[in-house]
């Protein structure tokens, strides 16, 4: 029988943290959370369209080593990737709505990097076709020697004016911290509720992504616009990572 | 024949439940970062201007990836937590982006070196004093093919 109580499920912890003690970032997958599912990855040119089945916007990204990532523009029926240069993308389609709200909990834990133990221990499901004992992670769905992308929430509805902070009475979104970590984030805008564009931080207007300085929230700027928003969080940490310093 | 591991989200019929209501669905490959400590496929670069550079291109890091493939990976330009108001370079003074970033005649490049990526600061004026500013880049590299 199914339950809504997240006290009870299934997690497992990555390489070197206690499943019992570790926080939500440091878990390889929780029942209280969905993974990130790859439905289709292939490669295609700069500003074609790739149509998809799921009868939702989805998540999906563009890559290539020259223009690096972007986030694209998505539909209920099309993905569209951009229009950088000309070198093609590696795209990436997500079985993940961006116009579902989703809250997952908040599993605190040490925040501190493990030492890595033995790898012998774990899970993986391997791809048909290929072999269990694969060195190549590749060859698998699941792998417990890696980090696969959480989705901690979709905060998505239709803008309105902005509660206290910086941005206070401005139309927009916003995603208030609830994480004891700065968290990997993309930010979306449908004028329409039928195509949603990727938001950054570089525009120069609405809708922009801006950083409320006093409770460190992500907010979609959308003043003077109109339609909905989302913003999709990953419990994947930018502060906790492995530092290399440089000065100049 | 194969089998298939399904672990569904809090309220939902494992038995029923659309691949979107499912903590886990083995038939759906995920992006993969190797947990490594000797080499981190997800880390930070943080860069500290301690004073003006001359014109010139410095190289701030060098990441070998060791994989068999071209990989997929991401980085984030982060100004978050620049000392100064980047305003004077028409930035904002907080924020995220990905890959490069320019601002005036400066800039931070990533550049793909196919076993890696290199990261530079190219100035080409010291018009803009970078002298006490800091930033950071987050990068994280998964081994599912980018290319």
């Amino acid at each position: 029988m199914a339950s809504d109580d997240h006290s009870i499920g299934v997690k497992m912890s990555n390489i070197g943290w206690d499943v019992k003690s570790a926080g939500d970032a440091n878990l390889y997958f929780s029942s209280s959370w969905p993974m990130l599912k790859i439905e289709a990855t292939d490669t295609a040119s700069q500003g074609s369209t790739v149509k998809h089945s799921l009868n939702y916007p989805p998540l999906a990204f563009a890559w290539n080593p020259v223009d690096g990532l972007s986030v694209c523009a998505v539909d209920s029926g099309v993905v569209y990737l951009p229009q950088l240069g000309s070198t093609p993308y590696r795209y990436f389609i997500f079985r993940q709505p961006v116009n579902v709200a989703y809250q997952s909990p908040v599993v605190k834990g040490p925040l501190q990097n493990p030492t890595l133990a033995d790898n012998d221990f774990g899970m993986r499901f391997v791809k048909d076709g290929k072999e269990l004992s694969s060195k190549d992670l590749r060859d698998f769905t699941l792998h417990s020697s890696a980090r696969s992308p959480l989705l901690h929430a979709v905060i998505t509805g239709n803008l309105g004016a902005l509660g206290a902070g910086d941005f206070a009475g401005i139309t927009g979104l916003k995603w208030v911290p609830d994480l004891p970590y700065r968290p990997v984030y993309f930010v979306f805008y449908s004028a329409d509720g039928t195509t949603w564009n990727p938001v950054s931080t570089v525009s120069a207007i609405p809708p922009r992504v801006n950083f409320d300085t006093l409770d460190k929230g992500i907010v979609l700027n959308a003043a003077g616009l109109t339609g909905q928003g989302s913003i999709i969080l990953l419990k994947d940490p930018l502060d906790l990572l492995p530092r290399t310093s440089v000065t100049l | 024949m194969s089998s298939t591991l399904k672990i569904s989200l809090p309220g939902k019929d494992v038995k029923t439940a659309a691949p979107e209501d499912l903590a886990v669905h083995s038939g759906y490959d995920t992006l993969k970062l190797i947990i490594s400590n000797s080499n981190p496929y997800a880390g930070e670069i943080f860069v500290t201007f301690k004073d003006n550079p001359a014109v010139g291109i410095y190289r701030l890091f060098t990441f070998k990836h060791q994989l068999p493939n071209h990989p997929f990976y991401y980085i984030f330009f982060d100004r978050s937590n620049s000392s100064k108001n980047l305003s004077t370079f028409n930035q904002q003074d907080t924020g995220m982006e990905f890959d490069n970033d320019v601002f005036g005649n400066q800039a931070f490049i990533v550049t793909d070196t196919g076993d890696g990526f290199t990261v530079d600061y190219v100035a080409q004026t010291t018009t803009f004093d970078m002298t006490a500013q800091y930033f950071s880049f987050k990068y994280f590299v998964f081994v599912n093919d980018g290319t």
